[in-house]
């Protein structure tokens, strides 16, 4: 025992300290915007804290922008950390912002990989798609470490049908590693450059880890009522005589794929848990008759709209956004052997029905 | 061997022998000649100016008088002693001198006889006279002791909001009388010994007879009779001899300046040991939990109390855990911290010229300093140490950049939060170094390893044979009742077994009741 003891102690100085790392002996990175570069290679924009401008109050601190170049993203760090006299720290990075150009000639396992193949990288860290024309202009404001600001707004609306649904490197790299569904990425712009204010632009559609297409801001709650659970944004019906406006509580989404061994038939169904917060005077709200007219309506109107986006990602872009395929391949692994490698043409002419049912548990009427 | 220690040692364990004297005593005993008594004594007694002798006679019978003036009462001894043998008419009948003052003249009622040097210079030394009558060849010692001693006062150590007040004092039959006050019963058992070659110390062994784990008993007696020291000056003497080994530092006998105390571990069938010259009492077995509880626990609301001692278990694993914890973070996980907080700690160490885990050994090292200092100055120089101590290692060691702010956050933290235990200070500073060193070396590998050190060698710990943790075995209510929360008094219904064969608190009754 004593030996053992000994031989523990004296392996301690060999084990340890080599990871010793002190806070104030890296550069920290915040944030990290790729474009394209020259001769195909790619320009990485990192978000760096200025050390020098680190004080005791955190209200002065400021960021710089450290823009490097090389053929693959490690090459484009390890040039970064050739200007730096400390190496950066991508531990803490929040936020990867990719532009159109390179989404579409690179794709996002060109970022995602080596950012996964990294110990320091968290997975929790978000990817966006920059609505301007480079991503490196979404950095650029001063006055606030962008990336941070970034993270928190897209962040702020998760659950909710009308903000953005960031996707984070790990749930990405993960649907790209399955190649069974589509992915489908925020796209933020300025709305006001001067004062930094910031606004969702849709979704970039990813097939194949590659972009194909974009999907507006109209019709984004409507896919992701279809993707995700959901417990905020509200919906409004317009038949031109009335109208009415619902507050989503809860919306629960399933999904599910068939092949009768010639066409693919994927169905949707979402339990949706609405309160009225506003009614046009000719619903009558009072009368049980017209709550249920208004769920039978909302129920419609949504289904709607849900099939008329899924199927426009489908046969438009190719794009298996509500994750069709992955629900098959869950199902029935060996099916989707044989139809991973037709999926894309069988999606295009896939057969797609949606059903909602909208339950209306609050009309306001208590007060 | 003393009588009352006959059947109360395991063979072999002769306490007399080893609390003997060294000089030579001749043959050990009194002869039967006054002279040559005399002569012995007063040449064991040589240089030793406090002995206060004495000759004198009434009619044919001669007497010696010896005592140590400071702790014999000299007007007791002339009022009650030399008056009575000087004006006695009883002593003109021939023979038997002895008997008759020892059964007749002397006013005294606690009189030994003994021809024992060795017990002869114990009594003497204790503040006891010695009186030989004529050629006898055995000695009259006469109770005769007056110390002066500190009154009885609340203890600083132990100070509490609400409950009785009163503390030890450094005599053993003060102190024996304010445990007595509480136990008016003859079920409490009261054992005198003696301890140290030279010091012949007195140590007083209590329990209740119908509560103790005899078993326990035993085993006490036997490590106390293995001890062989020269002199026992604090009952931590003892401590040190009969608590299991801890190289964490952790305490296997429970130390108490109050009486109150003593009492409700005596009526939970634990052992108590006080030690003549020392205000502190010793009690065994002394479970783990025992240092978080406190004797204000038992006199106010469970549910406040409880909260407290909550705090205290939380405020010791936090000061063992948090500087390693923070070492952990800044030196190799920081991926833990949320971005605004690593800014702010990046911040703040920014220009700090030492590394984070030397900074904290430094600042832990300056802080027990100040402690140790406080501690040991009187009080008024205390507060302007502390003062002093605030600025130097707080503002001024932040603002000359010489320490990072979070890092005094850190040390003032686990320097306040051991102080809610004081009991296991010692096991909190080393636990917490070794954490530390751990820390530094592998980041939270090392502290996780250095915490399940702790909590493996608590688990494992022994007090009297009997584990510290969980000495039941059990989990049942009763078993945890007084553990993280205390029961209101009506639910507490049993003692712990291992510590006594009689578990139930209410058929405990003076009469010796109880399963």
């Amino acid at each position: 025992m004593k030996i053992f003891v000994l031989c523990a102690l004296l392996c301690l100085p060999l084990a340890g300290c080599s990871d010793y790392r002190g806070l104030d002996a890296q550069t920290i990175v915040m944030g990290i915007a790729v474009d394209e570069g020259d001769n195909g290679s790619l320009r990485v924009t990192f978000e760096i804290v200025d050390m020098d401008s680190l004080s005791s109050s955190a209200n002065e601190l400021e960021t710089r922008l450290l823009e490097t170049q090389g053929h693959t993203f490690t090459e484009a760090v390890r040039a970064g950390n050739a200007k730096l006299r400390r190496n950066m720290y991508l531990g803490n990075a929040e936020t990867v912002i990719l532009s159109r150009g390179i989404a579409q000639s690179r794709g996002l396992d060109a970022i995602t990989d080596p950012l996964m193949r990294d110990n320091e990288v968290r997975c929790t860290l978000i990817l966006i798609i920059s609505g301007e024309d480079s991503a490196r202009e979404l950095l650029e404001p001063s006055g606030m470490i962008m990336s941070h600001f970034l993270t928190q707004n897209i962040s702020a609306g998760r659950v909710s049908a009308n903000a953005a649904q960031p996707q984070t490197l790990y749930e990405v790299s993960e649907i790209l590693k399955e190649n069974a569904s589509g992915i489908a990425l925020p796209v933020v712009r300025f709305s006001d450059r001067e004062t930094g204010e910031l606004t969702l632009d849709g979704l970039a559609l990813f097939s194949q880890g590659k972009l194909t297409g974009h999907l507006g801001s109209g019709d984004t709650p409507y896919y992701l009522l279809a993707k995700t659970k959901l417990s905020g944004g509200s919906f409004r019906l317009d038949d031109g005589e009335k109208y009415a406006v619902a507050d989503i509580r809860t919306s629960v989404p399933s999904i599910n794929a068939r092949y009768d061994g010639q066409k693919l038939y994927c169905e949707v169904l979402v339990d949706i848990s609405a309160a009225a917060v506003e009614l046009s005077p000719d619903w009558g709200a009072a009368d049980t008759g017209a709550v249920h007219g208004l769920e039978r309506d909302l129920s419609a109107m949504l289904s709607a709209r849900i099939k008329s986006v899924i199927e426009e990602m489908h046969r438009e872009h190719g794009v298996d956004g509500a994750g069709f395929g992955s629900r098959l391949r869950a199902r029935d692994p060996n099916l989707w052997d044989e139809l991973s490698g037709q999926w894309h043409s069988l999606i295009k002419e896939a057969d797609v029905s949606v059903r909602c049912n909208v339950r209306v548990n609050n009309t306001g009427l208590v007060k | 061997m003393m009588k009352w220690m006959n059947g109360f040692f395991p063979k072999g364990a002769d306490i007399t022998e080893k609390t003997r004297p060294p000089d030579a005593l001749g043959d050990g005993a009194l002869t039967a000649s006054l002279e040559d008594n005399i002569a012995l004594l007063e040449g064991l007694f040589c240089d030793v100016d406090t002995m206060v002798s004495r000759r004198f006679a009434n009619g044919d019978v001669r007497f010696y008088i010896f005592y140590s003036d400071g702790v014999t009462g000299s007007m007791m001894v002339n009022e009650h002693v030399v008056e009575p043998l000087v004006t006695t008419g009883l002593l003109k009948k021939r023979g038997g001198a002895h008997e008759l003052v020892r059964d007749q003249i002397l006013q005294s009622s606690d009189i030994k006889e003994s021809c024992d040097i060795a017990e002869i210079i114990a009594a003497v030394t204790y503040g006891d006279t010695l009186l030989l009558v004529g050629d006898s060849d055995r000695a009259l010692i006469l109770s005769s002791k007056a110390f002066t001693l500190r009154g009885v006062s609340e203890p600083e150590g132990e100070k509490i909001l609400s409950g009785p007040r009163e503390g030890f004092t450094e005599g053993v039959m003060t102190n024996l009388s304010l445990i007595r006050r509480r136990l008016r019963t003859h079920l409490l058992k009261i054992k005198f010994m003696s301890m140290g070659r030279h010091s012949g110390t007195t140590v007083c062994v209590l329990y209740m007879d119908n509560i103790v784990n005899k078993k326990l008993l035993d085993e006490l007696m036997r490590r106390l009779g293995k001890i062989d020291i020269d002199c026992v000056l604090d009952s931590n003497y003892l401590a040190e001899h009969i608590a299991e080994k801890s190289f964490l530092g952790l305490n296997t006998t429970g130390a108490t300046e109050r009486p109150d105390v003593v009492v409700g571990r005596l009526m939970e069938g634990r052992i108590a040991l006080i030690v003549d010259g020392s205000p502190v009492a010793l009690t065994v077995p002394y479970l783990m939990i025992e240092n978080f509880q406190s004797n204000e626990d038992y006199y106010m609301n469970p549910m406040y109390t409880g909260y407290g001692r909550i705090l205290r278990i939380l405020c010791f694993f936090m000061a063992i855990v948090i500087p390693g914890l923070y070492i952990s973070i800044v030196a190799y996980h920081h991926e833990i911290l949320p971005p605004a907080l690593m800014l702010s700690f990046a911040a703040s160490r920014k220009d700090v010229p030492l590394p984070a885990a030397l900074e904290c050994f430094i600042m832990l090292i300056v802080f027990d300093i100040l402690r140790e200092t406080g501690v040991r100055t009187p009080n008024h120089v205390g507060q302007a140490l502390s003062i002093v101590g605030a600025l130097v290692i707080g503002s001024s060691a932040v603002e000359a950049k010489l320490v990072a702010a979070p890092m005094v956050i850190v040390v003032a933290i686990a320097g306040i939060t051991i102080l809610l235990v004081p009991r296991l200070t010692a096991t909190g500073l080393i636990a917490r170094y070794m954490c530390l060193i751990l820390s530094s070396l592998l980041g939270l590998s090392g502290l996780l390893i250095g915490f399940s050190v702790l909590i493996i060698h608590m688990l494992n710990l022994q007090t009297l044979g009997i584990p510290s943790v969980l000495p039941s075995e059990r989990l049942g209510y009763q078993e945890v009742k007084d553990t993280f929360m205390r029961a209101p008094w009506p639910k507490m219904l049993t003692r712990i077994r291992p510590m006594t064969a009689n578990t139930v608190r209410a058929d405990s009754s003076p009469w010796g009741g109880g399963k």
